[in-house]
């Protein structure tokens, strides 16, 4: 057998689709001819490398609503007649035949009362999303909200993350830049050396982008996800603080020790079993010395100690710096 | 074709824009992923998919039913990625490149590995990554074959009737196909310094 039959049969051997006489030949050939063995070789490598990328994408949050929005753009420029009377494919239907002779001469009469009721163009099925206040109006940054209803007590927790700008914000691309052991994040995404990016795209004013976001925690302790958002010009950082799978939840909860915000806001969540997303950017160990029933209550208390914003949104707490820095591309 | 996935046809046929978002629904998926596959990276995979599902959108009224819905839509999808290449040729376009630029820092093309973690991941990771690089040099006929046959896994009839050739043509061209990006992972092997 010479070199070129075997290369020319490579493809098939791999793929099992020679006859087993010829696959003995074939073989005897690889065995004896270094080249080819090679090309063989190379040959599996390649397949077991596409075999691998196999691995499928999650789609977009808002690919839906992108596609849905661009076809009903489009629609106007479609021939009305064609678009809501006339179907594409003639029916043999008899009544529906006599329905289409009936909405075609309703379309004569397109002036009477009639007509906005029966021959309306039927809408898009609005997509819900939910939209939350901004914390930082003035500025263009940001939210980033958690809402959905969180189990993040168990082993499995699943929270809707919102984008949600007041400016347009263009390119942009979230990142989820830090774990803590013991959480894993099961939302797919690109594995980068900096995180794994989460979601990229253009983020407009007033279009909120909604992440779903799927967590497993397989260490009672409290745990954290740092979230990172790049936009043109700026970066923005989010920690979520999620509790342990053993909240400890006693009548009367003492917080005593010198804790920074977060680390503050760390033990509510661990002893209230509750979910907190901070923004804070200045953190200076404090003493913190709180007896509290509630975790509304030990977070009122402390944003009032420390000057921080707060708010819920669901059974989230969310807290803020009260006044954002200037320059948020310093914030690390 | 199942009774649920007709009726969506139907009513979309009919031009029922509820029926085009339980369609979209329903195959957005396996759109996104060939998208992203003949592509490899999210920005084009989101254009090429949405423009499918426009063209689809439009056309819906042409399918007849002579093939399965998935057959066609995915012959949409090959379709649109293989006309932007045509734009391209009269209007160049630097893109295509083994990287994403965003303003701030490159973002390197990869595969979505959900549990990184041995020496074993970093590597099979490293093999995905000449390999996409080997794929992004192919002619984007070759890469639309190859990801057909090796990465959606369909069958031979299939590809034919997605391309629209005889079946002897998508086994030959095929063959050519994997030749080439044999040679091109041999090459991009060699400048890695494997």
């Amino acid at each position: 057998m010479t070199c070129d039959v075997a290369l020319e049969s490579l493809n098939d051997y791999l793929d099992d689709a020679v006859a087993p006489p010829f696959r003995v030949v074939l073989e005897h050939h690889f065995h004896g001819c270094s080249d080819c063995a090679q090309e063989l070789a190379l040959a599996r490598e390649m397949n077991a490398g596409l075999a691998a990328m196999r691995v499928p994408q999650s789609v977009p949050a808002d690919f839906r609503a992108r596609v849905l929005a661009r076809a009903a753009a489009e629609a106007p420029a479609r021939s009305w007649l064609h678009r809501y009377i006339i179907p594409a494919q003639p029916t043999r239907n008899p009544l529906l035949r006599a329905g289409i002779a009936v909405a075609a001469l309703t379309l004569l009469f397109s002036r009477t009362p009639f007509y906005g009721k029966l021959m309306g163009p039927p809408d898009f099925v609005e997509l819900p999303h939910q939209r939350v206040a901004s914390a930082y109006p003035s500025d263009g940054r940001p939210e980033l909200l958690f809402d959905g209803t969180p189990d993040a007590t168990g082993s499995r927790g699943e929270l809707n993350l919102i984008l949600q700008p007041s400016a347009d914000l263009g390119k942009s691309k979230l990142t989820l830049e830090r774990m803590t052991d013991g959480l894993a994040c099961d939302t797919a995404g690109i594995v980068t050396d900096q995180g794994k990016v989460l979601w990229q795209g253009a983020l407009a004013a007033d279009a909120p982008v909604t992440i779903p976001l799927h967590f497993r925690v397989t260490q009672p302790r409290p745990q954290r996800a740092l979230f990172l958002l790049e936009t043109d010009h700026k970066t923005y950082r989010r920690l979520l603080i999620l509790p342990s799978d053993r909240p400890q939840q006693s009548p009367e909860t003492p917080l005593r020790g010198a804790w920074t915000s977060t680390e503050a806001l760390e033990r509510i969540a661990d002893r209230f079993g509750v979910v907190v997303s901070t923004d804070l950017t200045h953190q200076r160990s404090r003493v913190t010395d709180l007896s509290v029933k509630a975790p509304g209550r030990a977070i009122q208390s402390l944003a009032t100690e420390r000057g921080l914003q707060w708010k819920t949104s669901h059974r989230i707490y969310n807290v803020y710096d009260a006044t954002p820095p200037r320059n948020l591309t310093d914030r690390k | 074709m199942q009774p649920d996935e007709k009726r969506i046809i139907e009513r979309c046929q009919r031009g029922d824009r509820a029926a085009f978002n339980d369609l979209v629904l329903k195959y957005e998926k396996q759109v996104y992923n060939l998208a992203y596959r003949l592509t490899g990276n999210y920005d084009d995979a989101n254009d090429v998919a949405s423009d499918a599902f426009l063209r689809v959108f439009n056309s819906i009224g042409k399918f007849r039913g002579d093939s399965a819905f998935s057959t066609w839509l995915y012959r949409i999808v090959t379709n649109v990625f293989l006309d932007r290449r045509k734009r391209r040729l009269t209007h160049p376009h630097v893109s295509l490149e083994a990287e994403m630029t965003l303003e701030e820092g490159d973002l390197p093309r990869q595969i979505e590995d959900p549990a990184p973690g041995p020496e074993v991941e970093a590597e099979k990771r490293e093999l995905r990554r000449v390999l996409q690089a080997a794929i992004n040099e192919l002619p984007e006929f070759q890469r639309v074959i190859i990801t057909l046959y090796h990465l959606q896994e369909l069958p031979y009839d299939e590809i034919s009737e997605i391309l629209q050739m005889p079946l002897g043509t998508v086994k030959s061209r095929l063959n050519r196909a994997r030749k080439a990006l044999r040679e091109r992972l041999a090459s991009q092997k060699e400048l890695y310094g494997e």
